[in-house]
């Protein structure tokens, strides 16, 4: 079982390793075609652009989006629901600030545990950008960064049941609790414009609990912005869609 | 404007592959994000040996030739140990205090062939899983027994938990 999830992974890791390959190819490419002499002009023009965008204000552009994976797995996954959603703004040379936010819930059923939770959460962090402009006003890029993630959870009166065929079977009670998680995380990923304003892109995440120690006695199986509320170490990925807004 | 329209196209293709990745890619995750099998038991066993005093006193490993250990709630089960020096039962997870019975030869209703010793630990529940719930956790305080073929039960590690390769109590034998 352990096995099977840990291939799967390796593959998912992999995939996510070819498409950041896919699109550093085109940024590099494209690159070495602007450092080509026979592409002068476009070369001064990007020099121009380097030396405007110092006097340009910073905080001008803007993108909001949403998630679209959570809303898949939302409607696939009947145990639990999650929206996501994400704001970053580029702040200035290879910068942004990036907020993450949502809320979802989870339920357990089964014969051994019945309970419920839910959470919202807030994550804030930097992305820093490996790109350079091809052009004035491109927001296309590949970035790692780092986030804090805090998420409110309430998590409900639970029912446990214990087989014992030996010396009787067990059941019980563990109270409902409110409680605050956090956690750090390590992200990568890219965005790029289909349409004029209209970005796509993903985010891979690994993440790890500052507070495992509050998820012990009984985890809720899954907390929205972070995963599996029984692993201390997550992975997890986004696919975004984000609406850009402000001066280029 | 020629340059322009290159590097629309090279945007164009790029998020093409790029888009059509992403899917295979997220159905992918969604198909295999959480395990609901439970493959993890929810009780523990206490383990021990049997042992009998050499000359100086220490405690040397001893097998039993014939042996029963009676266990569970009326001490409707037991496991009979031939030429065997270890031995592991389960332990209650709803009375904190437990009674054992051993006989020292299977074949025989003697009572003075007879022990029978108390268990006496405290419980901790244990999360073991979303699939598998709980289980319980011990921790040995003291054991008493009569004393017809027993010399006496010792703990030697007093908490049993999911660890394996301990051995909780020595059942140290009579000659």
């Amino acid at each position: 079982m352990y096995l099977k999830n840990n291939l799967l992974i390796a593959k998912q890791v992999s995939l996510i390793l070819i498409l950041g390959f896919v699109l550093l190819s085109n940024k590099l490419k494209s690159q070495t075609l602007n450092s080509n002499p026979q592409l002068e002009s476009d070369t001064s023009e990007q020099i121009d652009s380097v030396k405007s965008k110092e006097k340009v204000p910073t905080f001008t552009y803007y993108r909001i989006g949403i998630d679209l994976t959570k809303i898949a797995a939302s409607f696939l996954q009947n145990n639990y629901n999650v929206f996501e959603a994400q704001a970053d703004v580029y702040y200035k040379k290879d910068l942004y600030f990036a907020a993450e936010f949502g809320y979802g819930n989870s339920k357990v059923s089964n014969q051994y545990l019945n309970y419920k939770s839910n959470n919202t959460f807030i994550r804030l962090g930097l992305d820093k950008t490996f790109f350079g402009r091809d052009f004035k006003g491109d927001f296309d890029n590949a970035f790692v960064g780092l986030r804090y993630g805090l998420a409110f959870i309430n998590r409900g009166e639970s029912t446990y049941a214990i087989e014992d065929i030996i010396w009787g079977n067990t059941n019980g009670i563990i109270p409902s609790e409110s409680f605050l998680a956090h956690w750090l995380e390590l992200t990568g990923g890219f965005r790029m414009e289909i349409v004029k304003n209209i970005f796509v892109g993903w985010n891979a995440r690994v993440k790890t609990f500052i507070n495992p120690k509050k998820f012990e006695l009984l985890p809720p199986s899954y907390v929205a912005g972070y995963g599996r509320g029984d692993k201390n170490t997550a992975f997890s990925y986004n696919l975004y869609l984000l609406y850009g807004f402000g001066k280029r | 404007m020629d340059s322009d329209l290159m590097s629309a196209m090279r945007t164009l293709k790029s998020s093409i592959r790029v888009v059509f990745s992403i899917f295979i890619l997220s159905i992918l995750f969604i198909s295999c994000e959480q395990s609901n099998f439970c493959l993890e038991p929810q009780t523990l066993s206490l383990k021990g040996g049997f042992y009998t005093k050499d000359t100086a006193n220490k405690n040397v490993d001893t097998s039993v030739s014939n042996a029963n250990l009676r266990f569970g709630s009326n001490s409707t089960f037991f496991t009979n140990y031939k030429n065997g020096s270890k031995f592991s039962f389960p332990l209650s997870q709803t009375q904190d205090t437990i009674p054992i019975i051993f006989e020292s030869d299977s074949t025989s209703s003697s009572e003075n062939l007879k022990d029978t010793f108390q268990l006496i630990y405290s419980r901790e529940l244990h999360f073991i899983s979303v699939a598998c719930g709980y289980q319980t956790f011990y921790t040995l305080k003291n054991t008493i027994t009569t004393n017809h073929v027993i010399d006496s039960v010792l703990i030697a590690v007093p908490s049993v938990t999911n660890e394996t390769n301990k051995e909780h109590i020595k059942i140290v034998l009579k000659k």
